[in-house]
């Protein structure tokens, strides 16, 4: 249920019963396409479109963000609530479950779109209507606060740049995803947009942290969940401090001993954790 | 480098020192659930799992099977009224009616408008030779009916029970065969679908259906923390502040580090005027929540504001 994830990956609440250890395990390939000057804003968008804490209501308290619909960017066939789909890869986001802005009483369950693939609105650079598209998902269909220029010309730009990949369509998650969109939140922060902008980039730092926790389960991982928790405490506290030249530095050198030293140790210990797709299946059975 | 800094680089070497000291890894070692979820940790004892055992045995009419199931999650939330009436009916058709006085009575004691329990409670007294505490089963009743009116939702199923407990009466104690249950339960499987409705409802501010709702995912599910938690919401914001504290309190009793609990609890204190609990409550949030959480952000918007209109 809602306000209480109740298994070991929290995205269980929003997977359909037999999907899990592909939903897990699995994801649709993306690839991204952008120029170099709008590199850090793509990075930045990336980071808040995986981010619960940009939405809010019932969609932030079950740790929901856009990706959790749009995996990867794409979409998420395996995404199924019970009241909210009508079969897996079906979502209804005109329920007052999640707004009441724009909850129209009807059970109007909608494919999951690929945002890979065109759609309604229009993706052109020198249009605006995506950002005020976003801003609408955001605010009025997911009850978010109002997100600043900044942060819808980052989402807005990640969104321009996903394409399909050539090759395999489906490809492995790892820990390496949560690094790289740490790392995307790092750089985004390098813009240093609005203040709002960069807290929601530092809690998006933290929520990968968290995500990255839940897949390092067990005795055997004890420390590495402990620093995995410091270092989120830490950030936190770094978010409120006001010397943003201060912060930069300090941010700075946790993500060099971050990517340095710890990333590494959790890449190489991935095989035994909840990245790997008999260690989700041993849990699954031990825990149903 | 700041001090926090200087610490975090600390625990990470710790941590590089503790990965190097292993030799191996088994596979699996990692699975589990072991970790949970960043904020969340699961209750040690889950009434709703034997809650569920015992509806899946009282539908299937394994009678015995369902009052030991029921027994346990009665010992864990004595305030239940579903688990207590639930009991209560487990014994009346297995015939042991000495048995079902007691959950009979908690469950009318816990939720004096649940018609079945007074019903169920007035045929055991009257089976067991009690005509005047039967009696005063149907006078309860028959006030509801009165209350309710004749175009209620409730008036038919009243007035059977009601026609019920007084044939229990005339029957006495030679009627003692076993009383099959007429309640049918929802399957667990419908509880979400249910939940999902009674929070849209929520948001909707029609608390009086909300409740209903839950009320039915409480029926199908049993004593989950999740629906006792917004059954609280419903009733705060129906001002039943002493009935919210009840629903919030008994979903902290089955998991204290419940996430929304805490939250609305807290809001429900600040509403009191009581910003030091508040505050308890958004500590012990900031300490689950060590990735961040949605329940802690409200919660100290919360007291921010009621600092602010207080100054």
């Amino acid at each position: 249920m809602a306000a209480s994830p109740p298994d070991f990956l929290q995205s269980f609440w929003w997977t359909a019963r037999g999907h899990e250890i592909a939903a897990a395990t699995k994801q649709p390939s993306a690839c991204l396409s952008f120029s170099d000057p709008v590199a850090k804003k793509v990075q930045a968008g990336q980071a808040l479109f995986n981010t619960p804490a940009l939405l809010g209501g019932q969609a932030a308290k079950a740790n929901l963000s856009c990706a959790s619909c749009h995996v990867n960017g794409r979409d998420n066939p395996h995404f199924f609530v019970q009241g909210l789909s009508k079969e897996s890869g079906t979502a209804d986001v005109t329920s007052s479950f999640f707004s009441l802005v724009r909850a129209n009483a009807v059970e109007d369950a909608a494919h999951i779109p690929d945002l890979a693939k065109p759609g309604k609105i229009s993706r052109a650079d020198n249009d605006t209507v995506l950002e005020r598209f976003i801003r609408t998902l955001i605010v009025e269909e997911f009850s978010g606060k109002e997100p600043s220029a900044a942060t819808l010309a980052a989402l807005a730009s990640y969104v321009r740049s996903i394409r399909s990949c050539e090759g395999d369509a489906v490809q492995a998650r790892s820990v390496r995803d949560q690094i790289a969109l740490i790392d995307a939140a790092y750089e985004g922060l390098q813009l240093q947009s609005d203040p709002a902008t960069a807290q929601l980039l530092i809690r998006a730092i933290r929520h990968q942290l968290g995500l990255i926790h839940e897949r390092y389960a067990g005795a055997r991982f004890a420390t590495q969940r402990q620093v995995l928790l410091e270092s989120s405490r830490n950030i936190e506290a770094l978010g409120e401090e006001s010397d943003v030249g201060l912060r930069s530095g300090e941010l700075a050198a946790w993500h060099r001993t971050f990517k340095a030293e710890f990333a590494p140790e959790l890449i190489a210990a991935e095989p035994h954790s909840l990245y790997n797709e008999h260690v989700v299946s041993a849990a699954l059975k031990k825990g149903r | 480098m700041g001090i926090w800094n200087r610490k975090l680089v600390l625990v990470t070497s710790s941590a590089i020192l503790a990965f190097a000291a292993t030799p191996s890894y088994s596979a699996g070692g990692g699975g589990g659930g072991g970790g949970g979820v960043p904020s969340q940790s699961a209750p040690e004892y889950d009434p709703a799992v034997d809650y569920q055992k015992g509806a899946t045995a009282f539908r299937a009419g394994q009678y015995a099977d369902a009052a030991k199931s029921f027994k346990r999650v009665v010992g864990a939330m004595p305030r239940n009224a579903q688990a207590q009436y639930l009991l209560g009916a487990s014994y009346m058709a297995l015939s042991d009616f000495k048995k079902a006085k007691g959950p009979l009575t908690a469950a009318v004691r816990y939720d004096d408008k649940l018609i079945e329990a007074r019903r169920d409670l007035g045929i055991v007294h009257a089976k067991l030779g009690a005509s005047d505490k039967a009696g005063e089963q149907v006078a309860a009743l028959k006030a509801m009916a009165s209350n309710c009116g004749t175009g209620c939702r409730d008036a038919a199923r009243l007035n059977d029970a009601i026609a019920k407990v007084e044939a229990a009466v005339t029957a006495g104690k030679t009627a003692m065969g076993p009383v099959a249950p007429d309640v049918v339960l929802a399957k667990a499987l419908t509880a979400d679908a249910i939940y999902v409705q009674a929070v849209s409802l929520i948001n909707e501010k029609r608390y009086e259906e909300a409740i209903a709702q839950l009320d039915n995912a409480l029926w199908a599910a049993g004593p989950h923390p999740d629906i006792l938690t917004y059954l609280g919401f419903a009733n705060r914001k129906l001002h039943k502040y002493d009935v919210a504290e009840g629903y919030y309190q008994a979903a902290l009793s089955i998991a204290p580090k419940h996430r929304g609990a805490l939250e609305y609890y807290g809001e429900l204190k600040l509403e009191r005027g009581n910003v030091a609990g508040a505050k308890a409550h958004l500590a012990q949030l900031e300490t689950i929540c060590g990735f961040g959480c949605h329940e802690a952000d409200e919660l100290r918007r919360w007291i921010k504001e009621a600092a602010t209109s207080a100054g």
